[in-house]
């Protein structure tokens, strides 16, 4: 008989967790960068539940079917499930709500999701997702306006070694598609071409008795990254019209996002193949020095509305926050998360005078805690500091006379002493 | 430090051979040849580290970015299934994967009126998607070293591991009954380290193919 593992009455599922201060801070503050910049581009927010039936949200991606947390629902008996992707939702709730709402719509999020991880990694079930959705276009300029915005975004958080990697799934797709090969096959090549498997392909290749021109054309495929020339490299190979259309799309973003000066976040890849099926176009994905998993992912998904019965195209993307603190902590640039300026420590009988700083402080955006505790000063210090509070205001105390303030501040551990009435009428820099 | 390099190898034979052809490149690391049991070596003139690390391991520096690259087996690399971009065979470490069985029951033995097997080996995964493309039920014994014992003890009745010269089958009185797939080891790439420096790295594997395919 095997035997249960003792249940522990505070422990949390596999993959979940709880945000303590110092991160929630950091991930509203992240949170808070990137969706001022949506705001600034005209992307206003929408909310979505957390609970959708399952037939709903599996109706965007089969794939995620079996990632999904379900529950039944006591009352319809229909399957519920949480969410695991916020575009579905977008794309049913422009379907449903806004379908008469002139376009284009821009459309942004922010919001928990939760899914069951890969295989290979299931200690990762929760994301903080932050996105947006521009709907009703299917021009060259939207695309390049997502991939401008999602850099300026990135940017905004204080990250700065990063690339956007932008690729056309309908390039692979069209090369692919003129080939007739056996459904094995073409699943074989798909898991060469993501892994970038060269050897691999050559073995594969002796196999197949393709003509030289389509050989030529899947053996650089795993090699078409890097920069622009990717483009050009891509132009002298024979491929389908379908194909060559794709190019010439990926080529009209780019000129945009050049446009917009940034063509220095860009690399391309015509090999990547993302794993959610309901990409039709451009197709994103952002990586930071330092940081091995993708920072960011978005891309053209034309059919997708059309499963809720609203035929439009829509292009977008999603960033996950706790990523983003991660590559910040990589590149050292994520602040401490500290939100309180000042413990106020009182050392006279009389409240008032303390209560008094304290409201004025307050009034001018200085955050400011009572230390209601009485304790040594020492007590009160280190409370400060692992609370991750800047400074200390003592009222009072030992060494000064009645109505005079003590500052100081925790990490230089330098004190100044001022006069409360000084403090009060703003000649003081706190 | 960002822009350095940092390279996974596994201990030992990989480790040695993937060296030998770095150096016909011209990236040499002296400082490892030597009895060092130091586990990352600093190569400032290249701009480079390597780490020796389990060969296990190897892919989960990898995936995490904790490396840029690394090389590896292709049986870790089937056994584990992790993402990463694995450009270029070394064509080093090469060795075969195979169902072995004692001699006894080979005598009588037909592969395939197999349905259901009971295998000792290092490497489930494989050996499960293996068994069941041949409708194969197969009842999996995972150990972790030693795996010739276990038909010898009764522990399964056939094991699936690595086989090189079959020196060590033979003195355990196993023979090779079926291949599974011919093993070499990989050069294999993080996402994120490839899109951020692809200039680098790209040239590195350009540099390594071209030697490859040169054979020895």
């Amino acid at each position: 008989m095997r035997k249960r593992e003792p249940f522990s009455p505070t422990s949390l599922p596999k993959g979940i967790r709880d945000y303590l201060p110092d991160m929630a801070v950091r991930m509203r503050r992240v949170e808070g960068a990137l969706s001022r910049v949506f705001e600034l581009w005209g992307y206003r927010k929408v909310i979505t539940p957390i609970i959708e039936y399952l037939d709903v949200l599996a109706l965007a991606e089969p794939g995620l079917l079996e990632r999904m947390f379900k529950f039944e629902d006591r009352v319809s008996g229909k399957v519920l499930a949480l969410r695991p992707d916020i575009t579905a939702q977008i794309a049913r709730l422009t379907a449903t709500h806004l379908k008469l709402h002139p376009k284009p719509l821009r459309l942004s999020y922010s919001g928990t999701i939760l899914h069951y991880g890969e295989s290979s990694n299931d200690s990762q079930r929760v994301d903080y997702q932050t996105g947006l959705e521009l709907i009703g276009l299917d021009l060259p300029e939207a695309d390049g306006e997502v991939i401008a915005i999602s850099i300026e975004a990135l940017k905004s958080t204080g990250l700065t070694d990063f690339k956007i990697d932008v690729g056309q799934v309908e390039f692979f797709r069209g090369v692919m598609e003129s080939l007739n090969l056996l459904p094995d096959q073409r699943k074989e090549i798909d898991s060469i071409v993501a892994r970038k498997d060269r050897s691999g392909l050559e073995e594969l290749l002796k196999t197949l008795n393709l003509n030289s021109a389509d050989e030529e054309t899947l053996l650089s495929l795993p090699t078409l990254f890097g920069g622009r020339d990717v483009l050009d490299r891509a132009d002298t190979l024979k491929v389908s019209g379908k194909a060559k259309k794709a190019l010439e799309n990926l080529s009209g973003v780019l000129d945009v996002v050049e446009s917009y000066g940034l063509m220095d976040y860009i690399t391309i890849d015509l090999g990547e193949i993302r794993d959610l099926h309901y990409y039709t176009g451009i197709i994103f994905e952002g990586f930071a020095a330092g940081t091995g998993e993708s920072i960011c992912g978005g891309g053209r998904y034309d059919a997708l509305l059309s499963n809720y019965g609203y035929d439009t195209p829509a292009t977008g993307f999603a960033i996950n926050v706790e990523t983003i603190i991660k590559a910040l902590e990589n590149q050292g640039k994520m602040d401490s998360g500290a939100t309180t300026d000042y413990l106020l420590v009182n050392c006279k009988q009389d409240k008032r005078d303390a209560l008094t700083i304290a409201k004025y402080c307050r009034s001018r955006g200085i955050s400011v805690a009572r230390d209601i505790v009485k304790r040594d000063m020492d007590e009160s210090k280190s409370f400060a500091e692992s609370e991750n509070i800047k400074g200390l205001l003592i009222v009072g105390g030992e060494s000064v006379s009645n109505d005079e303030i003590t500052v100081y501040n925790v990490d230089s551990e330098e004190k100044t002493v001022h006069k409360i009435n000084d403090l009060l009428d703003g000649k003081v820099d706190l | 430090m960002k822009d350095v390099l940092t390279v996974a190898l596994p201990k030992g034979r990989i480790q040695k051979d993937t060296m030998e052809l770095l150096e016909r490149i011209g990236i040499s690391c002296p400082e490892m040849d030597g009895d060092s049991r130091k586990l990352i070596f600093n190569l400032p003139e290249e701009k480079m580290r390597f780490m020796v690390v389990r060969a296990t391991d190897v892919p989960t520096y990898v995936e995490y970015g904790a490396a840029d690259i690394g090389v590896v087996g292709k049986d870790i690399l089937l056994e584990q299934g992790k993402n990463l971009y694995e450009p270029l065979d070394l064509k080093i470490g090469y060795c075969r994967m195979a169902v072995a069985e004692p001699e006894e029951l080979k005598k009588k033995d037909n592969p395939s009126e197999w349905t259901h097997v009971r295998i000792a080996t290092k490497f489930p995964k494989i050996t499960e998607k293996y068994f069941s493309e041949k409708g194969v039920q197969v009842e999996l014994i995972k150990l972790y070293g030693s795996i010739e014992l276990a038909p010898l003890v009764g522990l399964s009745e056939r094991i699936v591991d690595l086989v090189s010269s079959g020196e060590t089958l033979k003195q355990n009185g196993l023979v090779e009954v079926e291949q599974i797939m011919e093993i070499t080891s990989r050069l294999i790439v993080n996402r994120a380290s490839l899109k951020t420096r692809y200039e680098r790295i790209n040239d590195l594997i350009n540099r390594l193919k071209s030697e490859v395919d040169k054979g020895i």
